[in-house]
């Protein structure tokens, strides 16, 4: 910034040249102030090429329109007309017009007054890897299934979910406190995505045995047809004094999907584990009538919700704000439109009804200056009261669909104190509990591969913060939180085994001790533990000068298991979660042509997981991540920007052996030649460089050059390890093109007016 | 030495030279009647000659804690936003925001003038409260403002300004394009996440962090847009609501139990690659040592078991046969029944 004791010196030159200026108008000031403060609106045209073929840049173009095409039309535009005299804007902005992700939008308002706007926009999501198959109808909701003679040797589909969006808004003031706004969303998904199909017989559907001969089990790749629909409307009155904003409005939302089912066409005959051709078994209801039953695709649902919202201030210090919503969401959907039969007797629809009640108050305050209070309180309650029905059948047992309601509770105190050499203070008490149905009698919903599930967990916890507000060079912040989550009593789940035995048999309630004593090898489910969490947050900006920032950042944080486990058999299920994330930062003003800026990130993060009677796991990733940008201006006419990032993601998969429930741990046995085999690393490596040049051809034009080279390498061993592909028993595969390096130049034309 | 392009070498020589040929051509009138010279003329708003009587077209440093190259072209370019709607009677002049600063304005010395009484630049001294109560002043009616006051960026002292450039043509934070660099100045490992190859299509363009998030105040956790996790997620991914048939509890819970919605390398932005996911809650079929095809201790036969080795590691893993993971709304309750989402 200038100072205002800027002083204009005269040359002789100058003086002579004023006196031509005397005599002629001197209007460079106003054009120049309207150049400065009108809107301005552009038009970008041009075209890009990018190199490789949709299978070489799948990581690249996933979301960013270049996956398909080699050539494109790059098109933007923007805009923005605003008359003066009535402070009506008129804003017409299209982005990436010439590609699948294109978007458009306009909208006509005055300002303080009223607003009309409309949006479109198109985005398609491309599958980073091909799927090779001979499925006849791949993408439809009634492929054939076609073995192939061999892996690889169908054709490659690239699948892809394209979104199309349309938006409608409005508002008005209708007066100089009341507000009416209204926004209507549609948007429809089609496409495929993966998906898929698998069953292995039990005994009491086919019966029979796996043989060289006989296949009792099946994996089938089934793209899923996408042809969905959703619509989003909320209007609402917003009200607001020197006291009050308050909102009062309704939001609906509604699912339609096309597809009821997918049904696929099998052959009777499928590879069986070594890749030979084999008879699905025709015992019982036989595996090929198994595998052709349809499968139920997302049925249509809706929510509508009543809310009223908003704040009142007490004093000018003491604020509370509120809201308070009644949602009431169903699902209807008719199982036989759908094409899904064998619904209990008198049954047509679930009838799905689901009403949720929100509650929030919250009060901040200044009492003193120098303090901040806090206090907030959330409750919302789930009811799940969709009708019961004998859905369930194993064998000749059944069970009623489960309904998952739940009660959510979330409490907050914080107290912040100003403290000397400004420095601030924050102490904050966090409480929160879930509640959730537990089932108390068999005929409730088995809930598959779980020991026993808990009917209410909560969790308390403390934080503290110690923050150095922004005046001087350096500053930043230091935080440390602590909270356990426990729970009640366990319910068993067990129908056999050393529970039941020992009393804990489905619907018992105990303690997770109890549990432990009869089967070691028990796990609870992980979002129902007791977890013992801690975290450091540290911070730091320094600023030495206008030219110079330097941020350093760093969270560290462990979630640990606190459930009772036996010392000997180990933990089983979730063991623990660690992460920890350090970066620096920094900008530079060279000039005032050139800035730099850089950044440098390491994140690891880790967990253990142990298998109930096979495995234990330690999973630990590392991410280390490089930036480097330079903007500035070679000439007055050319500006040119440079950006460079790295990012580095490796994925280690420790394994071991899983002592026995008594505390043996094997030394020998396929399990113990397995875990020293253990899993290869997954990582995912990128370099991209973006480089810019735009520049002026004239006052009102610019030509602009974008080039960006990106490399990037996914090594995984989900779909192919070590040149071996997993094969499902059509020959179908997925794979992609590990190391990939892309290319992309666009020169476009940018007309300013 | 500070290079001067050519263009503002011309402006600067062309005013100058008005000035000067104004005074040549008028120093007589002038001369006889000084008082009547013309006081600034306001340039935007009203009452802002008050400032612009110096912040003017030439004055394109811009404010002090911006670089310069994020300041072009002036201060002026408030003009170019909603801010600069002279027809709105509701909008501020600069005074408003900036104090009367008179301190700074009539300020006789050599060297540079004290500051304007309220600042809003990275090393400004104005407390954060004071900061963002020149913006509340107007803003507090605004509806999404109402939950402003307790949440998580206000308890932080975080300003309007630290955010929103007020006198930039395009606000970075308001466009979803550039929006995610501004969130990234505190938010890092969200930077890391987001390079990521499972993600949401950030980098992109085509969403922005506040697609989700309502950095303004919410009532939902995590500043989430709508009033919980699912719900917002919702907003994009409505099949997954249900109710289902055959529901899966965690999925109805909070979707960041299995996701993370800033990336991963897992496809479908899961956080943990299956059957490791799935095995932090359900330990069944047995005994089992994740493991490969072409890297196993001993390899599969032809009667190998279907829910084993590399059928509950490879391909989608345990979603090999568990399709339905968020609920399947299949009603057959005939043998054998999809109660465990395999169809």
């Amino acid at each position: 910034m200038k100072t205002n004791q800027q002083q204009f010196g005269f040359s002789k030159t100058l003086l002579a040249l004023a006196v031509v200026a005397a005599y002629a108008p001197a209007y460079a000031d106003d054009a120049e102030i309207a150049r400065l403060t009108q809107p301005q609106s552009s038009i970008s045209v041009g075209l890009g090429t990018v190199s490789g073929d949709q299978k070489g840049r799948s990581l690249f173009g996933q979301f960013n329109g270049l996956r398909e095409h080699d050539t494109t039309l790059q098109l933007d535009l923007e805009v923005n007309k605003r008359d003066e005299e009535t402070g009506a804007w008129f804003r017409l902005s299209g982005n990436n017009l010439g590609l699948d992700n294109r978007d458009l939008s306009i909208s006509y308002e005055k300002q303080g007054d009223w607003k009309l706007g409309a949006d479109y926009s198109e985005l398609v999501h491309h599958e980073l890897r091909t799927i090779n198959s001979g499925m006849l109808g791949l993408g439809s909701t009634t492929p054939e299934v076609v073995r192939l003679t061999a892996p690889g040797a169908g054709a490659d589909y690239n699948l892809q979910l394209k979104r199309v969006g349309l938006g409608l808004t409005g508002e008005k003031w209708l007066s100089n406190n009341l507000q009416f706004e209204v926004a209507f969303k549609n948007e429809a998904k089609t496409g495929a995505r993966t998906f898929g199909i698998g069953y292995s017989c039990a005994s009491y559907v086919c019966g029979g045995g796996q043989s060289a001969t006989n296949q009792i089990w099946a994996l089938l790749m089934l793209p899923e047809p996408v042809d969905t629909n959703t619509q989003q409307i909320e209007a609402k009155l917003n009200y607001h004094d020197a006291r009050w904003n308050l909102s009062a409005g309704y939001y609906g939302s509604f699912f339609n999907n096309s597809n009821g089912n997918i049904s696929a066409g099998v052959p009777p005959q499928l590879n069986n584990p070594l890749g030979a051709l084999s008879t699905l078994t025709t015992t019982g209801v036989g595996l090929e009538n198994v595998l052709q039953l349809p499968v139920a695709l997302q049925p249509d649902n809706q929510a509508h919700q009543f809310y009223v919202s908003g704040s009142y201030r007490f004093t000018p210090t003491t604020n509370g704000n509120f809201k308070v919503a009644y949602t009431h969401a169903t699902q209807d959907d008719n199982f036989l439109a759908n094409g899904l039969t064998n619904a209990p007797a008198g049954v047509t629809s679930l009838n799905g009804e689901v009403d949720t009640t929100l509650l929030q108050f919250g009060v901040t305050a200044r009492p003193m200056p120098k303090l901040s209070l806090l206090a907030n309180f959330r409750y919302e309650d789930k009811k799940d009261s969709t009708p019961k029905a004998l859905y369930n059948v194993e064998d000749t047992t059944f069970w009623y669909n489960y309904l998952p309601s739940s009660t959510k509770v979330v409490g907050k105190l914080e107290a912040s104190y100003q403290l000397p050499a400004d420095l601030r203070g924050t102490f904050g008490l966090d409480y929160s509990s879930y509640e959730r149905p537990v089932p108390v009698s068999i005929t409730e919903e088995e809930l598959a591969g779980l020991g026993a599930v808990r009917a209410k967990n909560h969790e308390t916890g403390y934080r503290l913060e110690l923050r150095r507000n922004m005046s001087e060079t350096l500053t930043g912040s230091v935080g440390y939180s602590k909270s356990k989550r426990k729970g009640g009593d366990w319910t068993s789940l067990a129908t056999s085994g050393a529970l039941v035995a020992g009393g804990l048999t489905y619907g018992v309630t105990a303690p997770d001790t109890r549990f432990i004593a009869l089967n070691p090898g028990n796990a609870f489910p992980m979002n129902m533990v007791d977890v013992d969490r801690d975290k450091v947050k540290l911070s730091a900006n320094w600023m030495p000068n206008d030219k110079l920032e330097v941020q350093f950042n760093l969270e560290d944080g462990k979630d640990k298991n606190a459930t009772a486990f036996s010392p000997v058999a180990e933990q089983k299920g979730w063991l623990e979660s660690s992460t920890r994330h350090y970066s620096l930062d920094a900008s530079f003003v060279l000039s005032d042509k050139w800035k730099l800026n850089g950044y440098l990130s390491k994140g690891i993060q880790n967990q253990k997981i142990n298998h109930s009677t096979g495995y234990k796991a330690d999973l630990e990733s590392r991410s280390d991540g490089v930036g480097f940008g330079v903007v500035g201006e070679i000439s007055p006419k050319l500006e040119v920007g440079a950006q460079v990032t790295y990012l580095n993601d490796t994925t280690k998969y420790g394994l071991g052996v899983m002592p026995s429930v008594l505390g043996v741990v094997p030394t020998t046995g396929t399990n113990v030649l397995q875990a020293a085999i253990g899993l290869p690393d997954v990582s995912y490596k990128s370099t991209t460089l973006n480089l810019y040049g735009k520049y002026a051809l004239r006052k009102n034009a610019d030509i602009r050059v974008s080039l960006i080279h990106q490399r990037a390498e996914l090594k995984e061993w989900s779909w192919v390890n070590n040149g071996t592909s997993f094969a499902f028993q059509d020959n179908t595969t997925v794979g992609m093109t590990p190391d990939q390096s892309v290319t992309f130049l666009g020169v476009s034309y940018i007309y300013k007016f | 030495m500070k290079h001067i392009s050519g263009f503002k070498q011309f402006l600067k020589v062309a005013l100058r030279c008005a000035v000067v040929g104004a005074v040549l051509a008028g120093g007589v009138a002038m001369a006889a009647d000084a008082s009547k010279v013309d006081a600034p003329k306001d340039l935007l708003l009203k009452g802002d000659a008050k400032c612009t009587g110096c912040h003017d077209e030439a004055d394109d440093t811009g404010v002090a804690s911006q670089t310069m190259l994020e300041a072009r072209p002036s201060v002026l370019a408030i003009g170019k936003t909603r801010h600069g709607v002279k027809a709105d009677g509701r909008n501020p002049s600069c005074t408003d925001c900036h104090g009367d600063s008179n301190n700074h304005k009539d300020y006789k010395g050599g060297d540079k003038p004290p500051k304007a009484d309220r600042t809003f630049g990275k090393k400004t001294t104005t407390p954060v409260q004071v900061r963002n109560d020149s913006c509340l002043t107007c803003h507090q009616g605004d509806a999404k403002r109402s939950h402003w006051e307790g949440s998580a960026h206000q308890t932080k002292d975080v300003a309007c300004t630290s955010c929103h450039q007020v006198h930039a043509a395009h606000d970075k934070v308001r466009d979803k394009k550039t929006q995610p660099e501004v969130c990234y100045t505190c938010h890092k490992e969200q930077r890391a996440q987001m390079s990521k190859p499972s993600r949401h299509p950030v980098p992109e363009g085509k969403m922005g962090c506040s697609d989700c998030h309502s950095s303004h105040g919410s009532v939902g956790p995590k500043l989430m847009k709508r009033d919980s996790v699912v719900e917002t997620c919702y907003t994009c991914h409505m099949e997954k609501r249900g109710p289902f048939v055959h529901n899966h509890e965690p999925v109805s819970e909070d979707c960041g139990n299995c996701h993370n919605p800033h990336g991963t390398v897992v496809e479908n932005l899961l956080k943990v690659r299956a059957p490791f996911l799935c095995h932090q809650c359900h330990t069944p079929h047995g005994g089992f040592i994740p493991q490969l095809l072409g890297a196993q201790a001993v390899p599969n036969t032809a009667t190998q078991s279907g829910k084993s080795t590399t059928n509950l590691t490879q391909g989608r893993s345990c979603m090999n046969c568990h399709t339905q993971v968020h609920g399947t709304n299949n009603p057959a309750a005939t043998n054998p029944t999809p109660q465990f989402n395999f169809r």
